[in-house]
């Protein structure tokens, strides 16, 4: 094989794929510190909103250490990919969360985001999200319904004016004036909903898969015309957390990032939050070892996969795929879906249903192949993805083999 | 005199149109406005798409939707000839899954639905400790069910012919643990399980219904049905006190241009599904005792359902006392060449029978056909024969109870419209 090709593979591979800046230097962190101080004095001397509870005594109540809580303070500290010296600060701003209105909406989805974040983990989801975060208005968790339920919503959006993080739920249909979805006796469609509540908010994070890029709704044929928040929503900060479901972890760090620093995480070109979509799940992946030897399972159930070996060749889009899951996992951070051997089906891209499917290895699943070297960013890398053609990256698969590895075939010859 | 309103709460939203009359409740109209087009997305994709397509119908009951879609490819592979049997320790993990996920929509729905619901009617303030006690169930039953699936909702650990995982002694043990807390916390709270009588949180639920006076609210035509024969539960038409065997051909779907949810009928008739019709087709002593005192009202309806979330934490538990981990995890090769067949998947998931059925031509879904329970409860009906939660309906005193009729159903509209 040509050296000039091993060559670029290796690049491809070792390239460290996401230039997330986590070293900004003593100066830049000393000055966040102190603007970071400050925010939470302001919020500290603002009243508690909503059902606002006090997060000490929950914990307290709840058999939480303080050390417990602490433990998780300086993991989540780590996630938003701030110093270790910022451990106390956010443990301060997880405490006064409960200045930050909440709303949430949901549009054409399952509701699963709300399922998943319903056992968010950490402190435990009832007492940071629906304790600490005042939810004002959450449309499938509220209690009330019907007309009562809208005129909470409006006493909120009124109340909490310029103030609020809207955090959408599913995607917008479009199809026929939007009339797929409608919501309230007056049959507002989803797309005037989400303008107008919109208009009165800080900012808006679109929640999921759905809500991001139009999801599952959005997949060929499109039936309902389904697009995601940042094509309707223009003149405001949209935070996209992609991934079906989105981590719990990573909507919490959201609003503690906002808490902390009045301002929105640093996003790539996609607008997702760099804390969280800064690499690629095959960075960090714990099958990565085997992808570097490799060691594939060839077959669901095979010795590969007794062996935990990595599943690249049964479909995984580790490799093309930006998230945290192989850091933070799911479900309190039990397992996720490579740690049972099922590979990444790249959820958190952008049309991956149609473009990365599952199952089928990547070399057969025609989708262009991320090109660059070491200089790339990750915002750079990201639209390499969707635009630029390069080397397959099965090529890899092959090339790992003939530098004499390991071969499966082998046994069989 | 009619009135519109709209009901939505957890699980989705419905426009439902109340007719009264004399002061009571006589008809109401149910719509569901919405829908994603799943089937036809899911139409044109290699089958095996399915398996990860499916479970996103629902994000409450992506688990089932899932098993649905599995069933559907594995009995189209044996209609086609491909013979094959899934070891003890694939179906074990699959079903265990399952018991996962229907005890904790079982305990949500009790905890965030039904009891908030039951301090409303009595115009009492809702304990604030509701949505912490569903949470401590939920997070430890869905962990454990993580160990095995990798995340919920939306899991995609299943493949034709088995699961992907392969879990070792110390992951069982994990889950046991997990599930052990849940029955604790159940015997603290919901079943003494010496003298099988209802505890606090059940004693409420009675409680609340009986100074409400509203135990036997809600009756319907006692036409009951399950489709599923599972590892918990069997199949069966349950009419009017006497039980049959179930004939899929009897299921007919009809399509209403009101409402994005298609009607479905058994044998011409409406039917419930759910636990209360699972309970008494299998003829569970202890529902039916209180099915003789209560009928179709809600008290029934609720027992049933958080009963069966405890029988299924005791199975769940005895699943992982018997898994051997030492067996296969798959039994199936990927089949290189192209396969052309049709299959029914049956799931008794939460709220009752789903069924996936497909159609595939050379690797292709050409069809794609989900009935959900919550289309069998809700179903609209005509004037002359109406659905059975439109039946049940009838008579309610206020909107208030009305609400909690249907809320005993727990409709779930994302899966319903799809």
């Amino acid at each position: 094989m040509a050296e000039g090709r091993d060559e670029s593979i290796k690049k491809l591979f070792d390239a460290k794929s996401a230039k997330v800046n986590t070293n900004r230097g003593e100066e830049y962190f000393a000055d966040l510190y102190v603007k970071c101080q400050k925010r939470l004095g302001e919020l500290k001397a603002m009243p508690a909103t909503g059902g606002g509870v006090d997060l000490r005594k929950v914990l307290e109540e709840d058999g939480f250490e303080r050390r417990d809580f602490l433990k998780w303070a300086s993991a989540t500290t780590a996630m938003l990919m701030l110093p270790a010296s910022f451990t106390p600060l956010v443990a301060e701003a997880a405490e006064v969360m409960n200045r930050i209105p909440v709303v949430w909406i949901e549009l054409s989805d399952c509701a699963g985001n709300s399922e998943a974040l319903l056992r968010s983990d950490g402190p435990k989801i009832d007492e940071i999200v629906l304790d600490i975060i005042s939810l004002e208005f959450h449309e499938t968790l509220q209690a009330a319904a019907g007309h009562q339920a809208e005129k909470q919503l409006e006493e909120a959006l009124e109340l909490f004016r310029g103030k609020y993080i809207l955090f959408v739920e599913g995607a917008i249909p479009l199809g026929i004036d939007g009339n797929f979805g409608t919501l309230g006796a007056k049959a507002e469609t989803f797309k005037d909903h989400l303008l107008r509540l919109a208009d009165g908010a800080a900012a808006v994070v679109a929640v999921g898969s759905c809500a991001t890029y139009g999801g599952i709704p959005a997949a060929a044929p499109n039936p309902t015309d389904a697009v995601g928040v940042m094509d309707i929503v223009k003149g405001k900060p949209v935070i996209n957390i992609p991934a079906c479901p989105a981590n719990p972890a990573n909507i919490v760090g959201v609003v503690l990032h906002y808490a902390l620093t009045g301002s929105v995480p640093e996003l790539d070109s996609l607008l997702r939050p760099k804390f969280a979509f800064g690499y690629r799940i095959h960075d960090n992946c714990e099958r990565r070892a085997h992808f570097d030897a490799g060691e594939y399972v060839e077959e669901w159930g095979d010795e590969g996969a007794k062996n935990n070996f990595c599943l690249y060749k049964m479909g995984c889009k580790g490799p093309m795929t930006f998230n945290n899951c192989s850091i933070i996992r799911y479900n309190e951070s039990v397992n996720w879906p490579i740690g049972v051997g099922r590979g990444c089906i790249g959820c958190s891209e952008p049309d991956f249903w149609d473009k990365y499917a599952y199952e089928r290895p990547m070399a057969n699943a025609h989708i262009k192949a991320p090109t660059g070297g070491v200089e790339r960013t990750v915002d750079q890398f990201g639209l390499g993805l969707l635009t630029a053609a390069g080397i397959g990256i099965g090529i890899h698969a092959a090339a790992s083999v003939m530098a004499g590895k390991k071969n499966s075939d082998e046994k069989d010859a | 005199m009619i009135k519109k309103d709209i009901i939505e709460k957890i699980e989705g939203e419905a426009d439902v149109v109340f007719t009264k009359k004399n002061g009571v409740v006589d008809d109401i109209d149910l719509i569901f406005p919405y829908s994603r087009g799943i089937e036809s997305i899911l139409e044109g994709r290699e089958y095996r798409d399915a398996l990860v397509i499916a479970p996103r119908v629902c994000g409450i009951c992506s688990h089932s939707h899932l098993i649905a879609a599995v069933n559907a490819i594995e009995d189209g592979f044996r209609k086609a000839n491909i013979a094959f049997e899934l070891t003890e320790k694939a179906r074990c993990i699959r079903d265990f899954a399952l018991s996962c996920e229907l005890i904790q929509n079982h305990i949500k729905w009790l905890y965030l639905v039904i009891l908030p619901e039951l301090y409303k009617i009595n115009r009492l303030e809702i304990p604030g400790d509701l949505i912490k006690k569903a949470s401590k169930i939920t997070y430890a039953i869905t962990k454990a069910m993580a160990i095995f699936t990798g995340q919920w909702p939306h899991a995609s650990y299943v493949v034709a012919g088995g699961v992907s995982c392969d879990p070792s002694y110390v992951e069982v043990l994990q889950a046991k643990a997990l599930v052990d807390e849940v029955l604790e916390y159940m015997h603290e709270a919901l079943f003494n399980p010496k003298e099988m009588s209802i505890l606090k949180d059940m004693e409420s639920v009675f409680t609340l219904l009986e100074k409400a006076d509203i135990l036997s609210l809600c009756m319907h035509t006692e036409n009951f049905l399950a489709l599923g024969d599972t590892f918990f539960s069997r199949s069966g038409v349950y009419k009017e006190g006497i039980l049959s065997k179930i004939d899929i051909e009897k299921i007919e779907e009809i399509t209403r241009y009101e409402s994005k949810a298609k009607d479905v009928l058994y044998d011409h008739e409406f039917v419930e599904v759910g636990p209360l019709a699972r309970a008494l087709i299998n003829q569970d002593e202890i529902v039916n005792g209180i099915y003789k005192e209560y009928k179709s009202g809600i008290w029934s309806r609720i027992f049933a359902r958080i009963f069966e979330g405890y029988t299924l934490t005791l199975k769940a538990k005895e699943i992982l006392e018997c898994m051997d981990v030492s067996q296969q995890s798959c039994v199936l090769s990927h089949h290189k060449k192209s396969l052309s067949f049709s299959g029914i998947g049956i799931v008794e998931a939460a709220r009752g029978s789903l069924v996936h059925e497909i159609v595939i031509k050379e690797n292709r879904i050409d069809t794609y056909n989900i009935i959900t329970p919550s289309q069998w409860n809700l179903s609209r009906g005509s004037v002359n024969k109406k659905g059975v939660a439109r039946q049940a309906v009838r008579g309610a005193r206020s909107k208030e109870e009305a609400y909690l009729i249907l809320r005993s159903f727990d409709l779930c509209s994302v899966c319903t419209t799809q």
